[in-house]
């Protein structure tokens, strides 16, 4: 009984990590532009088929394959924010019109998908074979690895945003725009790293996930809803509340699994949502300004 | 330093300023006063290029200015400080006044404007590391200036300091501006409070329903049997007979 416990915290927490990843990109996007982007699953999908051209296809190794992917999806994110979000942006009603965009996007790039790489599902090896065995409990290496890299990911992009001058003006747009404005922050510009940010965030997470899963040209649908239950459970733009809610729920996901069946993971998960949301509308750190 | 002729400008639909002329001479302290949602804050927010004019124009250090975006604004030296503050609230005071400091001729400088910022407010140099969202009204209004300083600006466009202050911390603030002034920094100010801030300006334009409709050194402008009238004596309702004449 307690190993098996055992066993699904550890399992929560390197799901927690993951989700942590995902939904850090959408909760900067959130934050900073205020655009709910739902593209972001689909950079997910993408960054996945890329690294299965470039290890199934090319024969790279996996390191290789993210110094590969990871720019390149950086670039991909640029060019979504300067493509369809800046012409929509500041006209009218572009909070909703932008999130519309995306929407689009996102249908038509999984359909390209579909067209490129055919609807067959694809598979990735892990990044690491075999298992590491500690007294009685058991774990593949490729889920440490997505443990490890998740952490410092997180602490990445948290040292990022708090010491670097770009990180910190991320920050600062987040938090007032017109003050950002004002004292010589090139916002359009900050809006567009973001983004590309956020999509190397989605691309991470998508590496690292694609040998657990089959790759599906809908395959980021279901990280998208999950990272955006994450987002607005945690308080929408509040990167602290996301990282929370993140673990949170990766926990609950593997305790529900364990003890009564991963059907009822998202039950659970929404359930969840609507009490916090009822306690706190805010969501659990969200700013109550 | 700083010359408009003939500026127009819309907020949303509404003409608002209509043929503004005024300049403003190195060194200067200028004061911009009128009722309020007459156009002082929009002509502010146009000079700085957060708002686009429609014709006329703005001229700094002799070069035109009209209409180029507010980072350029303010890597030309002009800094607006707003009405509202516009602080980031969940960063630290520290945090907030290195931003000041983020265009490209500034940051490299930022310790030696930190000093300078730090000299002026004790206050906030005591307050560095905490959250903005727990300083209290005099202190943001002092953090909102040194942000503003931290660009190295050497002119600055300052709305309505005065905002939700006590007289005492109203008296404070200007003080404040006029160090800042004798540093050399030119000042454009908006304020509504003539009485006090007229006493540490050389200038004084009055705007009404976006017009500039007098503009004199404070000296004349203070002895104005109409600007007595109007902003100076009991009367102070009488503000719109001032456009009839």
């Amino acid at each position: 009984m307690t190993y098996q416990l055992i066993e699904a915290i550890i399992s929560g927490i390197t799901l927690g990590s993951i989700y942590a990843v995902i939904a850090m990109g959408l909760c900067l996007v959130y934050g900073v532009s205020k655009i709910f982007n739902f593209a972001h699953g689909t950079m997910f999908t993408w960054s996945a088929y890329l690294a299965w051209l470039c290890i199934n296809q090319f024969r790279l190794n996996y390191l290789i394959t993210f110094i590969i992917v990871l720019p390149v999806m950086y670039c991909f994110g640029i060019a979504l924010e300067r493509i369809v979000i800046r012409p929509l942006r500041w006209k009218s009603d572009w909070q909703f019109t932008t999130i519309v965009a995306t929407l689009a996007t996102a249908i038509m790039l999984d359909n390209l998908c579909q067209i490129i790489f055919n609807p067959r599902t694809k598979m990735l090896p892990p990044i690491l074979n075999g298992t590491v065995k500690f007294q009685s409990y058991v774990m593949s290496k490729h889920e440490i690895i997505i443990f490890f890299v998740g952490i410092i990911t997180i602490i990445f992009v948290k040292l990022y945003l708090s010491k670097t001058k770009t990180g910190m003006a991320i920050r600062a747009v987040s938090q007032d725009v017109v003050g950002a404005q004002i004292i010589g922050i090139k916002v359009d510009q900050l809006f567009s790293r973001t983004f590309g940010i956020s999509v190397v965030l989605a691309a991470i997470a998508g590496i690292l996930m694609a040998p657990k899963f089959y790759i599906t040209p809908l395959g980021g649908w279901g990280p998208l809803i999950k990272g955006f239950i994450i987002v607005a459970f945690g308080g929408l733009g509040s990167l602290s509340g996301t990282l929370y809610a993140a673990f949170i729920l990766g926990l609950v996901e593997a305790m529900v699994s364990l003890y009564i069946g991963p059907l009822w993971v998202f039950p659970f998960w929404t359930l969840l949502f609507i009490l916090i949301l009822a306690i706190r509308p805010k969501g659990l750190l969200g700013s109550w300004g | 330093m700083l010359q408009l002729e003939k500026v127009n400008a819309y907020y949303d639909e509404f003409h608002v300023l209509k043929d503004v002329s005024l300049s403003v001479k190195e060194g200067q302290l200028v004061l911009l006063v009128g009722p309020n949602g007459h156009g002082k804050s929009t002509l502010l927010k146009t000079i700085a290029g957060l708002i686009r004019t429609t014709s006329g124009s703005i001229k700094f250090r002799d070069k035109n200015i009209n209409n180029l975006p507010v980072d350029k604004t303010v890597e030309m030296g002009l800094t607006y400080i707003s009405e509202e503050r516009n602080l980031f609230v969940e960063m630290t005071v520290l945090e907030n006044l290195k931003l000041g400091a983020y265009n490209c001729f500034a940051w490299p400088k930022m310790n030696h404007s930190l000093e300078l910022v730090f000299k002026l407010f004790p206050r906030l140099s005591e307050r560095k590391a905490q959250i903005v969202s727990t300083l209290s009204g005099g202190e943001l209004r002092m953090l909102a200036i040194g942000r503003g300083l931290m660009s190295g600006a050497s002119f600055l466009a300052i709305d309505e300091p005065s905002l939700g202050l006590s007289p005492l911390l109203t008296n404070e603030v200007f003080k404040k501006i006029k160090d800042i002034n004798e540093k050399n920094i030119t000042i454009l100010l908006v304020e509504q409070n003539i009485k006090l801030a007229g006493s540490i300006a050389n200038h004084i334009y009055l705007m009404e329903d976006g017009r500039i409709t007098y503009g004199d050194t404070t000296k004349k402008a203070m002895n104005n049997p109409i600007i007595k009238a109007a902003y100076l004596g009991k009367n102070r309702g009488a503000v719109h007979d001032l456009s009839v004449n």
